[in-house]
């Protein structure tokens, strides 16, 4: 198979040529983020050990590992999302100041996920040793924290060609050394401040990655001191005690979960004013952000003209032609109208703004209507949309956060939701909505706002079959009892984990453009839905199921039994003739 | 079916404000038929005690607009037939007084013959409305009860009199024409005010299998539970009134007209021979003189046949231009049904999970049998008793991607107070999609503090349970059966339907806001521009929201301000001036928020717990 990877395809500028599309592009692109997250590691000895928190796993590789992983999820879920690598206090020959670029920051891309899983799977077959591939420096030089974020600072500001600026940048910060000697003398120390200092002014954050356990704890008091904020960032962040990032230390074993939880920013959906009381003018700010999203395979692409041997990429819009006469038709004189009977309606710019602005002065807003119950008015029956989650924000009105602190422990301790109608965007119809408190269960503390869905929009049930006199018979007691059984094996403890269920048509999505471009050789035989979890996990049924029809055991055996009393009563019921159809169309009814 | 409104107005019994309520409504309904546009919504408007006679027409001082019923009708038609009732208005014969004049009686006669000749054998529901401000006083009752029996339509009574004048027994001889309706003018006037509801015929989306194990291993000996099951949508978002593209032309003077457009999507690449190499180029669209300018001016563009196009789908940075086999593989070769994973606690399952509208589930009406009615009547009711919900795999259609959906069992009851049982069946985010981010801590606690006393105060303030229904859990008084609605729906909008009543006093249930304020606004401009007859006018008097919806959203308050005003200044919330140039702000904020604020060490500990 030839492999050619056409070149224009790389570049990341998107073109659009709807000139309708083009504002809308601009609207959006406040809300678009560029993320870029480098991983920096320090190798100390006890890295190349295995660790009994990671059940004996090397400390080093599990950070790579997580790397790997942290990779093949971005892609398919933030492709934008610029990733690099660097380990410091490392004699790799080509380290320059025993900094180590195992990976540039580069948006994902199949070479560096290769790079990296290569690296691990050489390793898994003891192709290569770790302190080989990944040597530690000479214990005589000293350990320097400097050069490597300086070398961090660089590619972080170093303009890529094809790539978006970044918007937001991360340091992924992992050592288990809690007293670097750089830290005691007072020089060093101050230089490294300054370092420190500098990062926090092109707004690149730590997110450490302290590893302590119980024989060897992390002392974080001197992390904490270096890395606190300056004055400046202390100001815009003052709305809680802290003084800098979070220099708790971990367990190893939380690694994973840690570096999934915070590859995220947060995708702001909205952001807009709470009214709670406009007599009194008592307003507060929110941010509403995603947290729930739906995942298409192939939703991104970009088009492409494959003509014989030409390959170029190619753009579509949309054009307007006269009905009548085939000419396309400029955008200066086409009109959106009502159309009503015969006539044509056109509302002026004017007209149509009024209509948009009689809702509130704002462009986008909340307002509260009064509270309910949470279980009143919050059903599982009624969903139409994603939910999203709000939080407070001081940009626009101080006191927002200390507000809605007080309403979420208020609400909390009443069990009660606020019911708001609003718009969430400047051009967005309005919907109405329920704000509940996130539970003390939650991670977060804030209010999930889920939309309720209008009259119409709750559609009505179709006729269909209807013995109610089965309802009365003894049959529907027997087949009650039998049901709630059958219920009670099946039962769900851990209840439903999104975590467990990856997404087979993206899964497969995602690994045949992955095979085709490593030129990864597809193993034909096995079965197709092999890796499809969802399968597995109705599988386990399955399973069950057959084990009680094997089993001897008596005990075993009563769930087959009551499944096998349960269609001994589904197909007696089944076989009688069905006399009474559906009551479809009753037509009677309608005799007025 | 067909349907038939004929309207019989009195004209010369109406008077004052009393005339242009019964105006108002006809109007609006007459409207609404001109935008419906239905071929078998048949209208006619006849105006009986006015000044002129219709020599074809038995009876004096009666007019019938037109004089065969008609469906549809177009902006003119209304606009022909209201200026006739508006020219008569002050111009008639008498106002009911003088019995020897007053042809209200003869005129309805006269359209209820004229009626059963055009209904025919047809299928028609048809109704009568009568606008008038007398009560058939000089009619017999030997006259009455003849009407009464040969009159098969119904009949809807429009009571015009002033409201002091306004008593039961006056209806008495209306009361002996039938069974009609008989409403009061303002009654009326209010129904055509309030948000009318479009209802949606369900349509079967889905139809499979429920199953719990493997259908294919009985014959090994295995048992599995499976039911025959058919799915309608259950919510579905309802998008604003949508306008349509149109060519416009000349409107500087006079009426502008529009023409129409279809929409095409064309395919375009950049002419790259233009800057790769010097050789002169056949012309294209766009005009690109100096070959130097280059990204200036941007690159000239070729239109290309759709036949050549195809995706390159995005893996990270790189773009993956598929060969065709890989590509079709790709396709998904599932098949429909529903298999269950398991069952769990309602509670345990967090309600920002569901993230998809909801599809209702009931057993399969085609090829369902006893068993099956059972079988999913017995599963709803004990997921009830044992409040819990399905958790189960999901493939809606053939080659269908995979869902991990929830199914919720809801127990409701039709018109006839019968219990109907259904599935709400919803998406549950799947490993790609939950966005796990961590936000700052707004409180240290999440226990009650002193300080909340007043915010405690404001929430029990604003309660809006009080007029609510106490409905338990697993029932809602919004899913109703479409056959229950279907009856009480008409094209003619009459006073308190009964699907209104339920949900009048539920808090969460509204009409769509920018729906019917948009169908509000387009009757309005219709009004002013078409009817009223000021089509160059300028200015369009857009007309307050409706009561009903507005009623529904206005905030609850029931204390004083000054509870607000004590919050307020408790938590300092002032608004900040500076923060005006918002976009710089908003991009800002991306680069600022990030730092880790909060224990989110603590918070895994707690969750892998």
């Amino acid at each position: 198979m030839s492999f050619e990877q056409p070149d224009f395809l790389k570049s990341q500028l998107t073109q659009t040529r709807d000139d309708d599309k083009e504002s809308d592009h601009k609207k959006w692109r406040r809300y678009e983020a560029h993320d870029g997250i480098v991983f920096c590691i320090q190798l100390t000895p006890t890295m190349y050990l295995s660790n009994p928190d990671l059940g004996g796993k090397i400390q080093l590789l599990e950070i790579l590992d997580s790397l790997n992983d942290l990779m093949s999820q971005l892609v398919v879920v933030m492709p934008s999302t610029a990733v690099g690598c660097y380990i410091y206090n490392c004699s790799h020959p080509n380290a320059e100041d025993n900094v180590y670029e195992l990976i540039p920051l580069r948006d994902v891309n199949y070479k560096n996920m290769k790079r990296v899983s290569d690296l691990l799977e050489d390793i898994e077959q003891d192709r290569i040793l770790l302190k080989d591939e990944i040597p530690i420096a000479d214990p005589n030089n000293p350990i320097e924290l400097s050069p490597v974020l300086i070398k961090v600072r660089e590619t972080f500001l170093q303009p890529i060609e094809g790539q978006k600026q970044l918007t937001n940048k991360k340091i992924f910060f992992f050592t288990d050394d809690d007293k670097p000697a750089e830290f005691l003398n007072v020089d060093s120390r101050s230089r490294l401040r300054k370092v420190v200092d500098d990062l926090y002014d092109y707004y690149i954050n730590f997110v450490t990655f302290f590893i302590g356990s119980e024989d060897k704890p992390f002392d974080d008091s001197m992390y904490a001191d270096i890395l606190k904020w300056g004055s400046k960032i202390n100001e815009a962040q003052s709305w809680l005690s802290s003084h800098g990032p979070s220099t708790n230390p971990i367990n190893a074993s939380y690694i994973k979960s840690k570096v999934k939880r915070t590859k995220e920013i947060k995708r702001i959906k909205f952001r807009c004013p709470l009214m709670l009381d406009e007599r009194a003018d008592l307003v507060v700010s929110v941010n509403g952000y995603t947290i729930v999203s739906h995942e298409i395979p192939g939703s991104k692409y970009k088009l492409v003209y494959a003509n014989g041997s030409v390959r170029r990429e190619a753009y579509s819009h949309r054009e307007y032609l006269d009905a009548e006469t085939g000419e396309a038709v400029d955008n200066s004189q086409l009109s959106k109208v009502y159309t009503f009977g015969d006539e044509i309606i056109e509302l002026t710019e004017d007209e149509n703004l009024k209509i948009q602005s009689g809702y509130s002065e704002h462009e986008s807003f909340l307002k509260l209507i009064g509270f309910r119950s949470t279980e009143q008015c919050l059903h599982y029956y009624d969903n139409i949309d994603v939910p999203a989650f709000v939080v407070p924000n001081e940009e626009d009105y101080a006191g927002s956060i200390k507000t809605l602190a007080s309403l979420y422990r208020t609400m909390l301790f009443k069990k009660k939701s606020a019911m708001v109608w609003g718009k969430l965007r400047p051009n967005s119809p309005p919907s109405m909505f329920v704000l509940t408190p996130s539970s003390k269960k939650d991670y977060n503390q804030g209010f999930y706002l889920y939309k309720v869905p209008f009259m119409e929009e709750v559609r009505k049930l179709p006729d269909f079959l209807n013995h109610s006199a089965l309802i009365e018979s003894d049959d529907y007691k027997v087949m009650s009892k039998v049901t709630e059984t059958l219920i009670n094996f099946f039962n769900l403890k851990n209840g439903y984990r999104p975590s467990d269920f990856h997404n087979p048509a993206l899964q497969k999505h995602f690994k045949i453009l992955r095979e085709y471009l490593l030129q990864i050789e597809v193993d034909k035989s096995k079965p197709e839905d092999e890796g499809d979890e969802t399968l597995q996990k109705v599988k386990q049924i399955y399973a069950r199921i057959a084990s009680s029809a094997k089993s001897d055991d008596v005990k075993q055996q009563r769930l087959v039994k009551y499944l096998k009393l349960w269609n001994s009563f589904y197909n007696r019921l089944s076989n009688l003739e069905v006399d009474t159809k559906p009551t479809k169309n009753k037509k009677a009814k309608l005799n007025l | 079916m067909s349907e038939l409104t004929c309207f019989v107005v009195d004209v010369g019994s109406l008077s004052g404000d009393q005339w242009l309520k019964a105006f108002t409504y006809v109007e609006y309904v007459l409207l609404n038929k001109v935008q419906s546009q239905r071929k078998t919504d048949y209208v006619q408007l006849n105006l009986v005690n006015v000044s002129s006679s219709d020599e074809s027409l038995p009876v004096n001082n009666m007019a019938m607009l037109p004089v065969l019923p008609r469906a549809p009708i177009s902006i003119s038609d209304v606009r022909s037939w209201l200026g006739q009732w508006y020219d008569e208005r002050n111009n008639t014969t008498g106002n009911g007084e003088d019995d020897d004049d007053d042809m209200l009686f003869n005129g309805l006669l006269i359209s209820v013959l004229k009626l059963k000749e055009f209904v025919g054998k047809r299928k028609m529901k048809v109704k009568i409305v009568v606008f008038s401000s007398q009560d058939l006083q000089n009619v017999t009752d030997e006259e009455l009860s003849t009407f009464a029996d040969q009159c098969p339509f119904d009949l809807v009574i429009a009571d015009c009199n002033d409201k002091q004048g306004h008593q039961e027994s006056k209806h008495g001889n209306w009361l002996k024409l039938g069974t009609p309706l008989v409403y009061g003018i303002d009654e009326l006037i209010q129904s055509v005010a309030d948000p009318k509801l479009k209802l949606t015929r369900p349509i079967r989306t889905f139809q499979g299998q429920l199953r719990l194990g493997d259908v294919n291993a009985s014959d090994l000996g295995i048992p599995s539970l499976c039911i025959n099951l058919e799915g309608v949508p259950g919510t579905k978002s309802v998008s604003s009134i949508s306008r349509k593209v149109m060519r416009k032309e000349g409107s500087s003077e006079g009426q502008p007209t529009y023409r129409a457009v279809k929409s095409v999507i064309e395919y375009q690449i950049e002419d790259q021979s233009a800057s790769t190499s010097a050789s002169p180029k056949k012309e294209t669209t766009r005009k690109d003189d100096d070959g130097d300018s280059g990204n200036n001016t941007g690159p000239r563009m070729i239109n290309v046949s759709k036949d050549f196009i195809k995706k390159a789908y995005r893996y990270g940075a790189d773009y993956v231009d598929l060969p065709m086999p890989l590509d079709e593989e790709r396709k998904l070769s599932e098949k429909p049904g529903l298999d269950i994973r398991g069952f769990m606690d309602i509670d345990k399952l967090p309600r920002h999970y569901l993230c998809s509208e909801s599809m209702y589930l009931v057993p399969d009406s085609k090829n369902g049998s006893k068993g099956d009615f059972l079988g999913f009547v017995t599963l709803v009711d004990s997921l009830i008793k044992m409040k819990r919900l399905i958790i189960a795999r999901f493939v809606p259609k053939f080659g269908n991607e995979v869902q991990m959906c929830s199914l919720f069992p809801v127990r409701v009851h039709d018109k006839d107070r019968n219990e109907v049982r259904l599935l709400v069946l919803n998406r549950l985010p799947m490993s790609e999609d939950e966005r796990n981010s961590a936000f700052p801590k707004m409180c240290e606690s999440t226990e009650l503090e002193p300080e909340d006393e007043a915010m405690g105060q404001f929430v029990d303030s604003m309660n809006l349970d009080n007029d609510a229904q106490d409905l338990p859990w697993y029932e809602s008084d919004q899913i109703q059966k479409y056959t229950d609605v279907a009856l009480e729906q008409s094209s003619l909008p009459l006073p308190q339907r009964e699907m209104f009543r339920a949900t009048a006093r539920n808090p969460s249930a509204i009409p769509a806001i920018s729906l019917h304020r948009q169908q509000q606004v387009i009757l309005e401009c219709v009004h002013q521009k078409f009817i009223v007859g000021k089509r160059d006018q300028q200015d369009l008097n857009i007309p307050p929201m409706s009561k009903m919806i507005l009623k529904k959203i206005t905030p609850k308050y029931n204390a004083d301000v000054s509870l607000s005003n004590r919050i307020k200044e408790q938590f300092n919330v002032v608004k900040k001036e500076v923060s005006v140039q918002t976009p710089v702000n908003i991009e800002q904020e991306f680069e600022e928020q990030d730092p880790e604020l909060l224990d989110l060490d603590l918070l895994l500990a707690r969750g892998a717990r």
